[in-house]
């Protein structure tokens, strides 16, 4: 079964665009708004990988992501972040505790081959 | 290579199997009416027979009953007119006995005084004896011959009496059967009884004609009387000693009572049954004759018959089961012959059926249903392979279109992503822009207004309609610090260095001046400078407008 990937952002067209993205190249992708809805699609169906934002609506991104790496030590993390973080910085920093860290400038391709290096390719 | 056929899935053995099950089936129908129509064809013939034979047993019969008979009424004539002495009597006895070897006895017996007026009674009775021939005086042996049936009977019916056959026990000591007949005399001018004459017949001979007619290896000939006893038979045991009643009850076999009646009611026929004492199917004609009230039954057993239309059966049953097994095998060496490029083109079908279109269709040049077929079939796959081509076409351009969408809505994604990163980081440095409390001025390199923030409209009161693409210096004049130098704020821009803290007057909408202090940075992409950022902090009061 193609891996199944949950994509945490506030902002609709960022997550909608990527969940098809991903979707073109066969991953499955869902897309949430807050951190409350992806406590509970982790725990309905718990994905192989997640992508999310670091401000959230109702929480703070790295709050959410020290919750879903307790419940799933083993499933990798990707921040996707936007301009207000110093890219360079934020990857020293931030990037320790994830498996890897984009900026929101990246590209698609440079967000899907960092999917494919931690999840493999979909089917 | 497809697998062969097996055995019995092939036409040829079926269309041999179904003429087999055909002919197994039909077979028995067949040769059973067939058999049915022989047996009766048989019966029939043997039927002929049997009331042939039926009709010459009771005419020998009746030819020696009325033999008798005709010698008792010949002498009943000879004594009506003619007076007779006892001597006479005794020679007339004689003269019958020694003239009909068939007549055991024979006997003259007179009414009262119709002998002799001065007689009471007179008779004499004469047989045959061991040693010769016997004379007796009935009147003087006692033997009151006016009261035995064979007088009463023959008196009361004015005719011929016949009596049932008996064992002449002191006379012939044999069993005979009696005729009597009445004679008369005329005396005053009236026809009077006068006496009664008798003759015996002895009954051996009827054994003879029961042989004589006994046909066939089961025929047999039952003579019967009137009152039904057993005169002939095949079983010597039963003669005499039976009547057709208490065999029919012994043998339980009521068939026999029933030709008893019918021959009483003068009725001929034929009946067909299983018969107990003969142990087997018998048929039988019985026929009453027409002398003393006697019958015949001729009967054979059916088996007898019918054994060799069964024989033939058989032998004709075998002879057609191996006529159809023989069609059978030749049905399946020509079926074999005749669809052997069926099983070519099966195993071509086959192929074609499993995708391989290159599998060429053995024709030939029969014109028959079979070539036709083949042919059928070879422009059947060469349209098929066509077909195929065209498929793969399809599918490759299919693809191909599969692919481009896929890349165009690659590239439709990766812009559409681009546009809302663009979006994204414009939104963001719009933020922090707006977010400065200071009044912010970006420039162009010629010093005009491009954008500022909302402080700038906190402060001067002016909407960015009414500032962009208008010179900085038309809002904001320098305090001059140093005469000597003219528009610092262009010659810094040029030069690509930082002015910072300026003290400066700004105009408001109001037409008044607010003191600030300006900062001015150049900004640069790479090394070029390509224009300014200019920021205004409130330094004082705001001084009333100008009037």
């Amino acid at each position: 079964m193609n891996p199944h990937i949950l994509i945490v952002d506030d902002e609709m067209e960022i997550r909608e665009t990527l969940a098809e993205a991903l979707k073109v190249y066969g991953y499955r992708a869902k897309p949430v708004a807050t951190a409350l809805e992806a406590e509970r699609a982790a725990a309905e169906n718990p994905p192989d990988l997640i992508i999310s934002d670091l401000q959230l609506e109702d929480s703070d991104g790295m709050i959410l992501i020290e919750k879903l790496k307790r419940r799933l030590p083993q499933t990798p993390i990707i921040l996707l972040t936007g301009v207000q973080f110093d890219p360079d910085v934020a990857k020293d920093v931030l990037g320790k505790t994830v498996s890897a860290y984009l900026c929101k400038t990246a590209s698609l391709k440079e967000i899907l081959a960092t999917v494919e290096q931690l999840v493999g390719k979909a089917g | 290579m497809a697998a062969p056929v097996p055995f019995f899935q092939r036409l040829s053995v079926r269309v041999a199997g179904m003429i087999l099950l055909l002919g197994f089936v039909t077979l028995p129908i067949v040769s059973e009416v067939k058999r049915h129509a022989m047996e009766r064809a048989v019966l029939q013939q043997t039927e002929i027979q049997a009331a042939t034979a039926t009709i010459a047993v009771v005419d020998g019969i009746q030819d020696q009953l009325r033999s008798a008979e005709s010698t008792v009424r010949l002498l009943a004539r000879e004594l009506e007119n003619h007076p007779l002495t006892a001597a006479d009597a005794e020679t007339l006895l004689r003269d019958v006995l020694a003239s009909n070897r068939s007549v055991t006895e024979c006997g003259i017996a007179f009414e009262p005084d119709a002998f002799d007026p001065a007689v009471a009674r007179f008779g004499r009775y004469a047989h045959r004896g061991r040693d010769g021939l016997v004379l007796r005086d009935l009147v003087a042996t006692g033997s009151q011959y006016w009261t035995k049936p064979w007088y009463r009977d023959a008196l009361a019916r004015g005719d011929a009496h016949w009596s049932e056959p008996f064992l002449d026990q002191g006379g012939a000591d044999t069993e005979v059967v009696r005729v009597s007949a009445p004679f008369y005399r005329q005396v005053d001018g009236r026809r009077i009884a006068a006496g009664v004459v008798s003759t015996g017949v002895d009954l051996k001979w009827l054994n003879d004609v029961a042989r004589s007619y006994d046909f066939f290896d089961t025929g047999y000939v039952i003579i019967f009387s009137a009152e039904g006893r057993i005169l002939a038979h095949p079983r010597p045991q039963f003669v005499f000693r039976e009547t057709m009643e208490s065999l029919a009850a012994k043998f339980e076999e009521p068939q026999l009572a029933l030709m008893h009646e019918r021959v009483l009611g003068r009725r001929q026929g034929a009946l067909s049954y299983a018969s107990p004492s003969f142990h087997e199917r018998v048929h039988a004609n019985y026929k009453p004759a027409q002398v003393a009230g006697w019958g015949v039954v001729v009967g054979y057993a059916e088996s007898e018959f019918l054994q060799p239309v069964n024989a033939i059966r058989t032998q004709t049953l075998i002879a057609l089961a191996a006529t159809l097994v023989l069609l059978a095998v030749i049905v399946l060496v020509v079926a074999q012959l005749r669809l052997r490029p069926l099983a070519a083109l099966t195993r071509a079908s086959d192929e074609i059926g499993k995708g391989n279109l290159d599998q060429a269709v053995p024709t030939s040049a029969r014109d028959d249903e079979l070539g036709r077929l083949a042919k059928s079939f070879e422009v059947m796959r060469e349209v098929l392979k066509a077909n195929r081509v065209l498929e793969l076409q399809v599918k490759e351009h299919a693809a191909e279109l599969e692919r481009t969408n896929a890349q165009l809505r690659a590239e439709l994604l990766e812009r559409r992503w681009g546009n809302q990163a663009l979006e994204h980081q414009l939104r963001y440095n719009q933020l922090i822009i707006d977010s400065i409390s200071e009044a912010v001025f970006v420039l162009t390199k010629a010093l005009n207004i491009s954008r500022i923030n909302p402080a700038v409209v906190h402060l001067t009161g002016f909407e960015a309609a009414d500032l962009v693409n208008q010179p900085l210096s038309d809002l904001v004049e320098l305090e001059v610090t140093a005469p000597h130098l003219t528009d610092p704020l262009g010659r810094a821009l040029k030069e690509g260095h930082d002015l910072r803290e300026q003290s400066a007057l700004a105009r408001d909408r109001r037409g008044g001046q607010v003191p600030v202090v300006l900062s001015l940075f150049p900004l640069r992409d790479k090394d070029k400078v390509v224009g300014g950022i200019a920021i205004l902090r409130a330094a004082g009061p705001r001084r009333p407008e100008l009037s």
